[in-house]
């Protein structure tokens, strides 16, 4: 997770807001608000940025308001990939779950689960 | 270690637990329990939603969509679900919760060095042992999300309304005892933001359809 995506996820977490809760709210899409806290969409453009940056409640020209934008610029440059390594995502796997009783899962179900958790 | 270590929990050890885990991160005691703010605020677990997980696990015996990563730190719930079947999701997100709070040996010290080393470990698991994990997770989940003694007060509180509506409009209840169980069910259930079999089978397993209506 980088600084700008705990930051964000933070702040959010301070307003009492789930991440549902918050996206339902102002109609924001939770794929992408996820991946943002979890550092794995860049943040976005200024403009953008501003509405986060209320929406999180920060105060125009409070401290936590020049963070978030410091932090912002800090991670512009860095272009997280849009899918995991196999490295990363073994951990990322889950452990139990199951389809139909007694059944063993298809070859080609794990590989599913394994590309929907690389492009979580 | 043993490879798939089981603790043979009773119905009233998952009872105990899952009144211990909200007397820990639910004192307040609310209905309904804010299980989503106790896994992002109290447990710092992330949700996230999946586009297309539903289809990928294909659901479970339990209905369950969604998994909690080997890391212990993320729910991944099925993107539709999350958008449009709240109960469901809550639920989701009570089961994994459960896996957490249960099954942590399990989880814990797997360190799969590739994806078919996780296969190979996926598919080693027994049916029988899967199972317990499962039955367990699943009646914990009823226990954290419909709690005790609170269903007990919501079903009688909601028996005493339809009751007095029955003698305002002179129907003995004796007529209609299963519809107004039914309907019993349906509120209680809105209340406590699960869904109705999640409330039949807690009313059963504390056996309060016997002592609330009788006959």
């Amino acid at each position: 997770m980088g600084q700008f995506g705990e930051f964000f996820k933070q702040r959010r977490l301070a307003l009492g807001a789930s991440l549902r809760q918050f996206c339902l709210e102002h109609g924001l899409d939770p794929g992408n608000i996820s991946k943002l806290e979890r550092g794995r969409l860049a943040p976005p453009q200024h403009d953008k940025l501003e509405e986060y940056a209320r929406l999180l409640g920060l105060q125009e020209g409070s401290d936590d308001w020049y963070r978030f934008f410091d932090l912002a610029a800090a991670e512009a440059g860095r272009i997280p990939r849009d899918i995991m390594s196999d490295a990363e995502a073994v951990g990322k796997l889950p452990i139990l779950f199951r389809t139909l009783r007694g059944e063993k899962i298809p070859d080609e179900q794990l590989d599913e689960i394994v590309r929907k958790v690389k492009g979580a | 270690m043993d490879e798939f270590p089981i603790a043979y929990l009773s119905y009233d050890d998952l009872r105990d637990r899952a009144a211990m885990f909200l007397a820990q991160y639910h004192p307040a005691g609310t209905i309904p329990v804010p299980i989503e703010e106790i896994a992002e605020v109290k447990l710092r677990l992330d949700i996230m939603p999946v586009p297309g997980l539903q289809d990928a696990l294909r659901s479970d015996d339990y209905g369950v969509v969604g998994f909690l990563t080997g890391d212990l730190k993320e729910i991944h719930v099925d993107e539709w679900i999350w958008n449009h079947r709240y109960n469901r999701y809550r639920f989701t997100i009570a089961h994994e919760i459960g896996h957490l709070v249960l099954h942590r040996d399990l989880y814990q010290g797997r360190d799969f060095d590739s994806v078919g080393s996780w296969k190979t470990f996926i598919n080693s698991i027994p049916d029988e042992v899967h199972g317990w994990y499962e039955w367990q997770a699943h009646a914990f989940a009823g226990l954290v999300l419909v709690p005790e003694r609170r269903l007990r007060a919501a079903m009688m509180e909601h028996l005493a309304s339809v009751t007095d509506r029955l003698k305002r409009e002179a129907i003995p209840i004796a007529n209609v005892r299963d519809t107004v169980w039914d309907i019993i069910l349906d509120l209680v259930a809105r209340e406590f933001q699960v869904s109705v079999e999640v409330i039949q089978r807690r009313a059963e397993k504390d056996s309060l359809r016997e002592g609330l209506l009788p006959g």
